[in-house]
């Protein structure tokens, strides 16, 4: 349904970052994709691309990304505006400046299906509330304020306005960040059965992977640009391929080990103005091979998991 | 703190601008006698001379330098608003404390009442009070205190309250520091920035409003020099083309409550991105 | 709506003891701050058999508590005093008969003031931290500080001498004033189909409340801006975006209530320095109204109409700052406790 091939991204400036390169990423209908990755592997850049949504320093440079066939690479503002909130639509970390605060909550969700769908009033207000009932708010809160909601109340309704025009896929980057664990669990609850309510694929852009472990059906491991692996999620926390992958995984604490100490990955994020050499990856590697600083790995191919990484190339 | 002024930018242009105009006021009212070429209230030459090499900003309706009257009218308005300024923190602060430790019904009542004053239009309950005390330098100061009294009282009201409960008041209380050192190392310091914000304002504002007074006639006694007073002097001539006596006292005190003003604002928008 | 009538009691309830407290305040200072008024009204030279009628007539020998309450009993039923002078009109005839001018103005001044300064606010808030925003704020600081009897003078040199084209002085023509409906020659002009009148009328206005109005516009840039960036986060455009709205829309759908939310704020505040620099505007520009009557009455040791008129302010004051509130109670759910 949405295909990104090849996508490269930069933001240009006095530095040019070179945030995203060679990513390529397909999501299937009613898919729960997942892209995971510490803060500058670009995840926030896919989202952003894929809705071109970029700040004005953001440019794609190369690459093109597909909808169901569409290229809406190079798409007029005119024309993504109409693609934006009804077929695909986005879910931001805090929705607090998300609102308005002096709008009620139902009327902006109105105000989102009036934008793109010609009816009257009445029945986008009788759709929004059924929206804001199938997010798990009683809709005596329709006119409810912002500030009225709890942190986690108000993402739902972001997600009910990302839902109202059944949207094909609905990119959530990192919805669940501001959120205390519980609630957490209770949006990721929210995503499935959505998903199974509704057919809507999503993306779920996070850095933290054992939340992605529960809820994904597909990770995408992102670090510094670059897509490092992709598989489904039972392989990846069964067999995980790529050693970021493994590092990762193995920096989630586990509650049942006694005597564990924290682990981390050492070192930090590249700096993507000024990319090392060869892998991106290779200064933090333990399984860094000498080619690894020479040489960027090829994306591979293993059985319908990609993995970018030269302990699988060549 | 001259640190952050630097790495500040534009906000710390404005900062130095008004550093600059202020301390050079201020100069200038201290030092008066050794800037002014001529006594102020003494007429040295003929009435309304053009701006000449004599008299660099010419000479007012009775023959007085304009310069001179500009120089010394510095002292007179600067000594009034740091009067009146000393006096309104002088009750505002201390009310201010009290209040917003005490809490409760004095709190309540101070505050409704800081708060009616702080509702009426200033310059007019300023204009009440000089009418009835009386021209002169000190009665003119108690005019403007009693009008600036519920700034001061509202500011550090404000700031007692939210420090109060400030985490990290009780995170020093925690680790055992006593009353007077958490006082000290953590509340004064945001208190002083604070202050010098509201100072700079305020003093602004009293500017234009010991102008104004001025200019109604309501200030100082003739023949103190007074830009407001000698504004309202030249008014009369003004529109035949005599602008001198009306251009210069104008554009100093404009000057002035520019100075304090930027000052007031580029701390401001210092100390806003410093709580980030 | 149950929050907003609650509200409305409170405010209407709370507004009371604010009155009685200005009240208050205007006694103590027109009272008891000057010692004997009489004295300061005739002087010393006075016969005291003199002093001592018109101590008695003014109440003055009363017990400072007893002459308190006749003070307040008065004000209840709206007796604001007696003018001490020529015709001993009642002072609050006085007051209507300039009050209309000084609303005029303050009207005028207000409208001036919001337009440069909602434009002024926006363009800062939206486009912050470059030299856009930096010269907006930088505006709202230079444009309060030009003294109004000053700037005044500048706009009636260039506009009324150099150019000619407006006049420097009074309220109209005195063979053009309309005829008296509400004292208030737009609407009164515009009432009798008098265009003349209403041009005239128009032409005064034009510089007092470009004067008023410029220099109190400062202050909205400053509550515009900061409102806008607060609730106009780049957050916020961009998930507008991703929903699909366009950024004009944003704009004025979101973006103007928010601005005027700040500047219902401080109506209220704002009024107090319209009023307090109408009394400036109008002695610069020999308007009319109450500030010009005020200064007038205090030459002339008019105390109780100075007394009155004070009293008179504090009651307007309060009466606006609650309509004020309860309005933007109405428009911001936020603070209705």
């Amino acid at each position: 349904m949405l295909k990104v091939e090849d996508l490269a991204v930069h933001y240009i400036g006095r530095k040019t970052v070179r945030a995203l390169e060679e990513v390529s990423i397909e999501v299937k209908k009613g898919e729960i994709m997942g892209v995971v990755g510490e803060s500058g592997s670009g995840k926030t850049t896919l989202g952003l691309s894929i809705l071109k949504l970029l700040p004005p320093n953001g440019r794609i440079v190369n690459g093109r990304i597909y909808l169901d066939d569409l290229d809406i690479t190079s798409m007029t503002e005119e024309k993504m505006r109409e693609i934006r909130g009804k077929q695909i639509s986005m879910v931001f970390q805090d929705p607090m400046t998300s609102l308005d605060p002096l709008m009620s909550i139902g009327d902006q969700i109105t105000e989102t299906i009036t934008t793109h769908e010609k009816i009257p009033k009445r029945e986008a207000e009788e759709k929004a509330l059924s929206l804001l009932e199938a997010v798990g708010i009683s809709g005596d809160r329709f006119k409810d304020f912002p500030h009225q909601l709890s942190g986690g109340m108000r993402q739902r309704v972001m997600i009910a306005m990302a839902l109202s025009l059944n949207p094909k896929l609905i990119v959530a980057d990192e919805p669940t960040t501001a959120l205390d664990v519980i609630v957490q669990d209770q949006i990721m609850d929210l995503f499935r059965s959505l998903r199974e309510r509704f057919g809507v694929a999503f993306m779920f852009i996070s850095h933290d992977l054992s939340l992605e472990l529960e809820v994904a059906d597909r990770i995408a491991v992102m670090y510094g640009g670059w897509l490092m692996e992709l598989s489904e999620s039972n392989k990846i926390a069964e067999d995980p391929l790529s050693p970021y992958t493994k590092e990762l995984l193995a920096a989630i604490p586990n509650i049942e080990l006694e005597d564990q100490k924290l682990r981390f990955i050492p070192g930090n994020p590249p700096d993507l103005s000024n990319p090392p050499s060869g892998c991106r990856f290779h200064p933090r590697c333990p399984s860094k091979m000498d080619i690894c600083s020479e040489k960027e790995p090829p994306i591979s191919n293993i059985g319908g998991r990609v993995v970018r990484c030269w302990l699988y190339g060549g | 703190m001259l640190k952050e002024i630097r790495s500040a930018g534009v906000d710390g242009l404005m900062i130095i601008i008004g550093l600059i105009i202020v301390i050079s006021v201020t100069f200038m009212a201290v030092f008066s006698e050794y800037i002014a070429p001529y006594d102020p209230i003494t007429p040295v030459g003929g009435a309304v001379e053009p701006p000449s090499s004599k008299f660099i900003m010419g000479t007012d309706s009775i023959g007085r330098d304009v310069f001179s009257r500009v120089v010394f009218g510095s002292r007179t308005i600067m000594f009034v608003v740091l009067l009146s300024t000393a006096m309104s923190m002088l009750i505002g602060i201390p009310l201010g404390i009290l209040s917003g430790y005490a809490g409760g019904l004095l709190d309540r009542a101070l505050s409704l009442v800081m708060d009616s004053i702080y509702a009426f239009p200033g310059l007019i309950l300023a204009i009440a009070i000089a009418a009835m005390l009386g021209p002169g330098v000190y009665n003119t100061a108690v005019s403007l205190a009693v009008v600036y009294i519920p700034t001061y009282f509202r500011m550090v009201r404000g700031q007692v309250l939210s420090l109060r409960e400030q985490l990290f008041v009780e995170a020093a209380r925690a680790i055992g520091a006593r009353g007077s050192r958490i006082m000290f190392k953590y509340i004064f310091p945001n208190l002083i920035y604070i202050i010098a914000v509201v100072f700079s304002l305020n003093v602004a504002d009293a500017i234009l409003t010991e102008a104004g007074l001025s200019f109604l006639g309501l200030s100082v006694v003739s023949p103190t020099p007074d830009w407001g007073f000698d504004l309202k002097n030249g008014q009369r001539y003004f529109l035949s083309g005599i602008w001198w006596p009306v251009v210069f006292p104008g554009v100093m005190i404009i000057l002035l409550a520019l100075g304090f003003g930027f000052l007031g604002e580029g701390l401001n928008a210092i100390m806003g991105r410093e709580e980030r | 709506m149950a929050s907003l009538k609650a509200y409305i009691a409170t405010r209407v309830v709370l507004t009371v003891p604010m009155i009685l407290i200005l009240l208050t305040l205007v006694f103590f200072v027109m009272r008891v701050l000057p010692g004997n008024p009489v004295i300061a009204i005739v002087g010393m030279k006075a016969s005291p058999k003199y002093i001592a009628e018109l101590e008695h007539q003014l109440g003055l020998d009363k017990p400072l508590w007893q002459q308190y309450l006749d003070y307040l009993g008065k004000l209840i039923q709206g007796d604001l005093g007696t003018s001490m002078i020529w015709g001993r009109r009642p002072v609050i005839a006085e007051i209507m008969d300039h009050f209309p001018a000084t609303l005029e103005l303050t009207i005028c001044s207000f409208i001036v003031s919001i337009i440069i300064g909602i434009a002024t606010g926006m363009i800062a808030g939206v486009k912050k931290g470059g030299k856009v925003d930096f010269s907006m704020r930088v505006y709202s600081i230079v444009a309060y500080s030009l003294f109004i009897p000053w700037f005044g003078m500048m706009l009636q040199l260039i506009f009324g001498v150099w150019l000619n084209v407006l006049p420097v002085g009074g309220r109209i023509d005195p063979l053009l004033e309309p005829k008296h409906i509400t004292g208030l020659y737009i609407i009164d002009s515009i009432l009798t189909l008098n265009f003349k009148s209403l041009v005239n009328a128009l032409e005064h206005l034009a510089l007092p409340s470009l004067t008023l109005g410029i220099v109190l516009s400062g202050i909205y840039t400053r509550l515009v801006r900061s409102s806008l960036i607060e609730v106009f986060s780049q957050d916020f455009i961009r998930a507008c975006r991703a929903r699909g709205l366009k950024t004009s829309s944003i704009l004025f759908r979101h973006g103007l209530k928010n601005a005027l939310i700040p500047i219902l704020t401080m109506m209220g505040l704002q009024f107090a320095l319209l009023l307090a620099g109408a009394v400036l505007t109008e002695t610069t520009f020999s308007w009319p109204g109450m500030g010009t009557f005020l200064m007038e009455r205090i030459e002339y040791r008019d105390f109780t109409t100075v007394q009155g008129t004070i009293a008179f302010y504090a009651l307007f004051v309060a009466l606006v700052s609650l309509v004020v509130d309860l309005i933007y109670a109405y428009v911001d759910p936020r603070i209705r406790y």
